[in-house]
């Protein structure tokens, strides 16, 4: 981002010196007839690239000349002479040059004017100028690590942005936060605005048109999304066509190859049969494997079902672009192909996208403007699965004993001897989920001038979403229920207008940017499922539902309207003295007349303090500002309807073979005083420049604190159970945010960059209105049915872990104790709290914190002529991790009778093994899913990415550039699980639970070839 | 442009200020408001929200195999020790956050909830006179049925009249057995009075007069034995009985032929038989869970959850009843031409045998499981309770009568075993109670039974486990603690706070 608004303000700025100096060069051209030879030179940047339109101007005259698009330039002087060489964004260059001479003259940067222009909410401003706190991300920082999502590109990559990858999946679930969780009830996934149109699904986006991205974090850069910028704001601007008269045509492609990020260790066949077998005699069952038969274990091993559910996964993406225009009219045009394949076997994503962008200038006041962007997705068993009968879990729980087939090559349907559920070969072939989702968005917008600074903008945008949900569960993937499939069809519409007016003027020292904007914003949303079960064809899945024996059709509709105005003055004084205010009024449908409307204000101040004459002499020091803000932002957490109580649909069947009746029964309970959720933050932050800007620290300190907290407070059972959601509590949010930049090498040949980025998080429920404590069940592992594992208490962070607390196995000297809960020695042994020997409901404590407290990015680029190399560090500390895994696998029990990971060879056993952490299997033994038996650190350090890319120009053809990457090539952890960032829960929008692993679809290493040509 | 320019700011003022409130408009399409239930279509539709609370598979009702395990404390049910949510259950143990609480005690409040949204609300009601008073002592039944259901289960339970969500409920103290047994004998009064003598719609899931009256039969001899132990019960139970024994006749209600017809359970015939008083039908929809793979040991495909207990079973008198209720040994196919081979129960993994009533026609051998979700009734209550609450009743207030003879010796000999006759008033009694147990054996009757004439104890003896029954044992008594998942909501549940 930086480069590329260098260059084009210096492109823009010799444009303007060439106007000015046009008459005067070619007098000069004239006078110069008889000198001696022209001095000569190359200008080019610290990167050793040619700087274009560069004012090359004889010191104390008026001759002067600029540089061509190679940065060469020729300038007759007299004898001894001093060249004033100056650009846009760099230090000015005094040159003492000999007639005759040639020079080759580096530039370099200005830290002082940092005038790279930054994207804002309703406007942009001068980085310089900037009252808030934003993370601003631009193409070049993520584009050598070909991602295929805008989560991929900011990972890391901006300080208080928090992504985890819970999904492995291709086109998985994402989570993204911006300075933590504000809400318990609502989605706190950050708002992305694109193009100014507000609310786009990031997964429509194909990162390759993305010019920047910048990250809204404080209350004053986000109050002007009033409503809903508490979760903080995604602005994305996309590429748009060049103005220098060229067409630019370039074509990207990389081809990538996965796999898992790390093999489970599992009991080989002998092994699993003499475990079985073990689990049975600590039973006082009899064995079930023959001697004979494990010893034939041993030897010929059995079935390896992870082997056979996994691969090593090809994708590869294609990127065709092209660009170009002029001063007046600006287009471009790109399309991509995608095709993922992930390494669980029939999961893939394929993605097209197509964007069109469309500037023009009728004239010196009248200019148009026009986006189109299509995209269509498949996604097709890539969804985030969790319980049970999934794919991994299945292969994980099948005894490797059991072959997978009938002789007839058939699916065995029942384990015999491991797990209840499924065949995990028939849930693999004989199952689909498949997502089709079709984005269409298309923008128009007008803009007058109306006088000098003030202009009035319209712009309409409508964005629609076509979604079909295809699900097939064949008969031998059903197992013991029938077969059945269904379809769900929706379709969502967004229209959105803006009508804007902005002011932007300088008064000599004084600049005074100002905008006020009315927007609307409406939602419909319809919706149709047909489901059909005991499928008399299976093979027809999803396409003839009239197929089978029975089958159910539902309807939906919902909407909301959103109306709001807004406002904001932006003032600075000499560069020096910055203040900032903004309003926001927001009206919504989604509440009940008298609490429709909600006000967010928000205010900033910034000192320049570099800018001060005094600071002139602090050579050391190049740049340095002090932030300060504060404001409201909201958060409409609510789905619509959620003020008004209705009935929910409930059948019944009153005669044997009958048809299904419908009625209708209680759904959650409705509070029609509902209002806004409301988010005050303050922002205190310093930016700092060292060294002539080679060293570049932000810092900010927050505090958030979200008040008419909206909860979903659970109902009881008797009452109809789910929740009602009420204006209770309050959650705080504060920390740190750091991004500390480092241009450590910087020559023409070589350069070494690195950025560290760090964020602290502590989050706190601070209020919970009459309750101290609310309880969550995920009920995700199917075992501990109605079992608490989450809870928020006044005082603690959300995701906090809720369980028993394992003591270890009950040990030899205590047996007279352990008696008394009905135990013996080697038994799971849980802290009694109310000493009531035995372990209930009143002796749950908090276990573990979900939710990571610190994050870390480091991102370092090195480059030796052609040659680039990115290395790219993330990092999460502080998070706790449920490894239902290792229960459900190790306890034998239920569902998964026998167990398949090695581990369990480490558990008690008496006389044999007494120092085990692992307690040992006996019929007084309860290995309790949700305690801290399974409770593991979630920390990690990953190499998230290292690329190598090598430029190369062809003549006549174009540049060419040749990159090589890896992605998480290792990781530093504890866990012991396969990855530390999968999560079956704490995905997209829930934060109250968080960190659950159940066979989470891992992420994995993979590798990248990629080309890319520009002609 | 300067008319331009006006014509822009006129319409954003226009759209700013003008449309406002009707722009925020929520447009309710689709949604159903309690508006409808003063019309007989929507009261119709919330009597069916109420039945749906006995069986909505897998999430709620008393159709999951979890119904089974809450009577399993019971000596004719065994639930192996390789599930702790069972293995506390049977073993009368249980802790308060009991895995298997969830799907019944859910259920049965859902029903209570639709029941009360219907006896609300029918009175201001318009449409059919004949059929909304009808509608009115279904759900009287319904709730009746749900609170009889939960009290003795729980013992002290929360009391939930209101049909909508009341905040002050949400912190309500649990009412005292007495209060629970108040409200449902008035519930069942009003089902008996409302009630037809046909079923409505000629549906088996609907309960008609006789069928109230059955139910408050079940009552009354609960109610006469612990914990209330209220005088007169026994009689007034005997009387109902026998009205419902007199009325069945002309009614087409009798005793089936034989065991064998009872639970056939075959999923091509629809498996309702002249003796059923109220089932919970089935459909491909609707269907019943706890007969597949719940009640089946895992050498058939099963999940070895409910099984037989063996003492219970030995001491199980010989015949055709017992070869209809127990599941005893499979043939397993013999694999690569290896004749087949049959199995018998004490050399499954569980070591207990199966029972064949709650289980589907069983399919045979290995892996031939066609799915856990049946099409098979679920049978609450039928004429052979109804007879035996009524020999026991009456025994218990005089010397047993010929009739109570007649009945106790009908259902003996379809059991292929000898009359009794001659018995004194407690051995008539002690057989009677016995004869239940083997009669409705599997059925979640004899837990109620151990309960209600205090055995709990006592019938530890046959269940010939190797434990010590009160070792698990933490409160003098033996219903459940109230659901944790409840109580954390609202501790005022729990009567220590």
């Amino acid at each position: 981002m930086n480069l590329f608004t260098k260059r084009m303000a210096g492109f823009c700025m010799s444009l303007l010196l060439l106007c000015g100096l046009a008459v005067d060069s070619h007098a000069f051209a004239q006078g110069a007839t008889n000198s001696p030879a022209p001095v000569t030179g190359v200008v080019k940047d610290a990167q050793g690239m040619p700087v274009v339109g560069v004012a090359v101007i004889e010191n104390g005259t008026t001759n002067g000349v600029t540089t061509d698009v190679d940065g060469r330039f020729s300038i007759s002087v007299s004898g001894d002479a001093v060249l004033e060489i100056r650009a846009l964004g760099y230090k000015v260059v005094n040159l003492p040059v000999k007639s005759g001479g040639n020079y080759d003259v580096m530039l370099e940067v200005d830290a002082k004017v940092l005038d790279d222009v930054v994207v804002i909410g309703y406007g942009t401003v001068r980085k310089s100028d900037l009252t808030g706190s934003l993370a601003s991300v631009g193409s070049d920082a993520f584009q050598d690590q070909k991602v295929t999502r805008v989560d991929q590109a900011l990972q890391g990559r901006a300080s208080g942005v928090q992504i985890s990858n819970t999904v492995g999946a291709p086109g998985g679930d994402v989570r993204i936060r911006v300075r933590g969780a504000n809400s318990v009830l609502g989605d706190n996934s950050p708002l992305f605005v694109v193009d100014g149109f507000v609310g786009v699904d990031f997964n429509s986006i194909n990162p390759n048109d993305i010019k920047s991205i910048e990250v809204l974090k404080d209350a004053s850069s986000t109050a002007i999304y009033g409503s809903r910028g508490a979760n903080g704001v995604i602005l994305i601007t996309t590429k748009s066509g060049s103005t220098n008269g060229k067409v630019n045509v370039s074509y990207e492609g990389n081809v990538t190859v996965s796999s898992i990020i790390k093999n489970y260790d599992l009991l080989s066949a002998g092994e699993y049969a003499e475990m079985y077998n073990a689990h049975q005699t600590a039973f006082g069952l009899d064995p079930v494997f023959s001697l004979d038969e494990v010893q034939s274990y041993y030897e010929n091993g059995g079935f390896d079902y992870v082997d056979a559910v996994l691969r090593t996964a090809i994708s590869h993406q294609h990127q065709l672009s092209i660009d170009g225009g002029s001063e007046k009219t600006q287009w471009r045009v790109s399309g991509n192909y995608l095709d993922q394949q992930g390494i669980i076997k029939n999961s893939d994503y394929e993605r097209f996208n197509l964007r069109a962008r469309l500037n023009t200038k009728i004239n010196d006041r009248l200019s148009f403007r026009f986006n189109v962007n299509a995209s269509a997705s498949t996604g097709k068993n890539n969804a985030g699965t969790s319980g049970a009968n999934t794919i991994l879990n299945q292969a994980l729980a099948w005894a490797p004993t059991t072959d997978p087939y009938n002789e007839d090559g058939t699916y065995v349907v029942n384990d015999p001897t491991g797990s209840l559920k499924s065949n995990p070969l028939a849930l693999l072939y004989d199952a689909e989920q498949i997502s089709e989702k079709t984005f269409l968005t298309a923008l128009a917008g007008a803009n007058y001038v109306i006088l000098p600074g003030l202009s009035v903008d319209f712009q309409a945008a409508v964005d629609k979403l076509f979604d079909k949900e295809k699900s097939y569960t064949g008969p031998e993937a059903a197992g013991s229920s029938p077969s059945s499939a269904g379809v769900t069809d929706s379709k969502g519409t967004t229209v959105q207008t803006t009508t804007q007016l902005s002011y932007n003027r300088d008064f000599g020292k004084h600049t005074i940017n100002a905008v006020a904007a009315f927007e609307t914003q409406t939602y419909h949303y319809a919706s149709t499922t047909a489901t059909a079960t005991g499928l008399t064809f299976p093979d027809l899945k999803y396409d003839n539902l009239k197929q089978a024996s029975s089958y159910e059709t539902e309807s939906g509709y919902s909407m909301w309207t959103l109306v709001s105005y807004l406002a904001r003055l932006n003032y600075s004084y000499d560069g020096r003295y910055l203040a900032s205010v903004s309003v926001r009024h927001d009206g919504s449908s989604k509440f009940s007349e008298g609490n429709k409307f909600s006000t967010f204000p928000a205010a900033a101040l910034a000192w320049n303090v570099a800018n001060e004459s005094f600071m002139r002499d602090v050579p050391v020091l190049s740049a340095l500002k002090l932030r300060a803000s504060w404001g409201l932002t909201g958060s409409q957490a609510i789905e619509p309807y959620a003020t008004k109580s209705a009935f929910g649909s409930a059948s019944y069947t009153f005669a044997m073979g009958g048809t299904t009746t419908s009625g209708i029964a209680l759904s959650d309970p409705a509070n029609s005083n509902l209002k806004w959720e409301t988010t005050e933050q303050w922002n205190f932050g310093i930016d700092l420049g060292l060294f002539k800007n080679r060293l570049l620290l932000e810092a900010d300190y927050y505090t958030k604190t979200t008040r008419d907290l909206l909860l979903n407070k659970g109902v009881t059972a008797y009452q109809g159970g789910g929740s009602i959601v009420s204006n209770i509590g309050s959650i705080r949010n504060s920390g740190f945010d750091f991004t500390l930049t480092g241009r450590i090498v910087e020559t023409k040949d070589f350069s070494l960059e690195s950025t560290v980025n760090f964020s602290i998080l502590k989050n706190r429920v601070l209020d919970l209105g009459e309750d101290d404590t609310v309880y969550v069940a995920t009920n995700l592992t199917g075992i501990n049915d109605g079992a608490y594992d989450f809870i928020y208490r006044v005082g603690e962070p959300l995701g906090t872990i809720y369980g028993l607390k394992y003591l270890g196995p009950w040990q030899k000297e205590d047996a007279a104790l352990a008696a008394e809960y009905g135990c013996v020695p080697g038994d799971a042994r849980y802290e009694d709290r109310d000493n009531s020997k035995t372990y209930d409901s009143s002796d749950y404590q908090i276990i573990g914190y979900g939710m990571p407290k610190y994050t870390l990015g480091w991102n370092t680029n090195f480059r030796w002529k052609n040659l680039s190399v990115n290395m790219f560090f993330q990092g999460v500390f502080g998070a706790d991790k449920l490894n239902y895994n290792r229960c459900i696998f190790m306890s034998a029990s239920r569902d998964v009778r026998g167990a398949t990971f090695s581990e369990v060879k480490d558990r008690y056993i008496p006389g044999v093994n007494e120092d085990a952490y692992l307690p040992a299997w006996s019929p007084t033994s309860t290995w309790y899913p949700v305690s801290s038996l399974w409770l593991e650190n979630g920390s990690y350090l990953r190499l998230k990415n290292l690329s190598i890319a090598y430029d190369f120009s062809v003549r006549k053809i174009g540049d060419f550039t040749v990159s090589l990457n890896a992605t998480n090539l290792f990781t530093i952890t504890n866990y012991k699980g396969i990855d530390p960032e999968a999560s079956n829960v704490g995905g997209g929008t829930s934060d109250v639970q968080q960190g659950l692993d159940y066979g989470a679809y891992p992420n994995s290493k993979s590798y990248t070839l990629g080309l890319s040509i520009r002609f | 442009m300067k008319k331009i320019l006006k014509y822009v700011l006129a319409s954003v003022s226009v759209l700013a200020f003008a449309g406002c409130s009707e722009f925020l408009t929520e447009e309710t399409n689709g949604q159903v408001f309690d508006n409808v239930l003063t019309s007989q279509e929507g009261l119709e539709a919330a009597l069916t929200g109420a039945y749906n609370g006995l069986n909505s598979p897998w999430a709620h009702g008393l159709c999951n195999g979890t119904f089974q395990q809450l009577v399993s404390g019971g000596d004719d049910i065994y639930c192996p020790t390789s599930d702790a949510n069972g293995t506390q259950l049977d073993r009368c143990g249980v802790t308060d956050s009991n895995g298997s609480f969830g799907s019944t005690w859910n259920g049965l409040y859902k029903v209570v909830l639709g029941a009360n949204t219907v006896i609300n609300n029918y009175e201001k009601c318009t449409g059919s006179t004949e059929t909304i008073p009808v509608i009115a002592g279904e759900a009287y039944f319904l709730r009746a049925y749900a609170y009889f259901m939960l009290v003795r289960l729980w013992g002290e339970i929360p009391l939930i009249k209101s049909s909508s969500y009341d905040e002050e409920e949400a912190s309500m103290s649990a009412s005292s057995e007495a209060e629970v047994y108040r409200l449902i004998e008035s519930d069942i009064d009003n089902a008996v009075n409302m009630l037809g003598d046909a079923r409505r719609n000629n549906e088996i899931g609907r309960p008609n007069k006789l069928v109230a009256r059955a139910l408050r039969a079940e009552i009354y001899l609960t109610e006469a034995g612990w914990p209330l132990k209220k005088e007169g019960y026994y009689e007034k139970a005997a009387t109902e009985a026998k009205a419902v024994l007199d009325a069945s006749e002309a009614q087409g209600v009798e005793l089936a032929e034989s065991c064998a017809d009872l639970f056939i359970n075959k999923e091509e015939e629809n498996c309702i038989t002249t003796e059923d008083l109220f089932v919970i039908p089935a459909s491909t929809t609707d269907y019943i869970v706890f007969y597949g793979a719940w009640c089946e040991p895992s050498e058939i495909g099963g999940w070895d959850i409910i099984f037989a207990e063996v003492g219970f079973m030995e001491k199980f008198p010989e015949g055709p009843r017992k070869e209809a209720t127990f599941y005893t040994e499979y043939t397993k196919k013999g694999e690569n031409g290896a004749p087949d081979e049959v199995i018998s129960w004490q050399n499954w993994k569980q070591k207990h045998p199966g029972i064949l009533k709650l289980m589907k026609y069983p399919q045979g051998g290995k892996n031939n499981v066609a799915n856990c979700n049946s099409v098979l009734p679920a049978h609450m209550l039928r004429l052979s309770q109804t007879a035996l609450t009524y020999a026991e009743a009456e025994a218990r207030t005089k010397a047993p009568s010929q009739e109570a003879y007649y009945w106790l010796n009908r259902i003996r000999t379809r059991a292929g075993l000898s009359e009794y006759s001659g018995l004194s008033q407690q051995e008539f009694i002690d057989a009677v109670v016995d004869e239940r147990a083997w009669e409705l054996a599997g059925e979640g009757v004899r837990w109620f039974d151990l309960l209600r004439l205090e055995l709990v104890e006592k019938s530890f003896e046959n269940k010939n486990n190797e434990y010590d029954p009160t070792m698990l044992r933490k409160s003098d008594r033996y219903t459940f603690p109230l659901p944790a998942s409840e109580t954390l909501l609202n501790p005022n549940l729990n009567p220590k706070n």
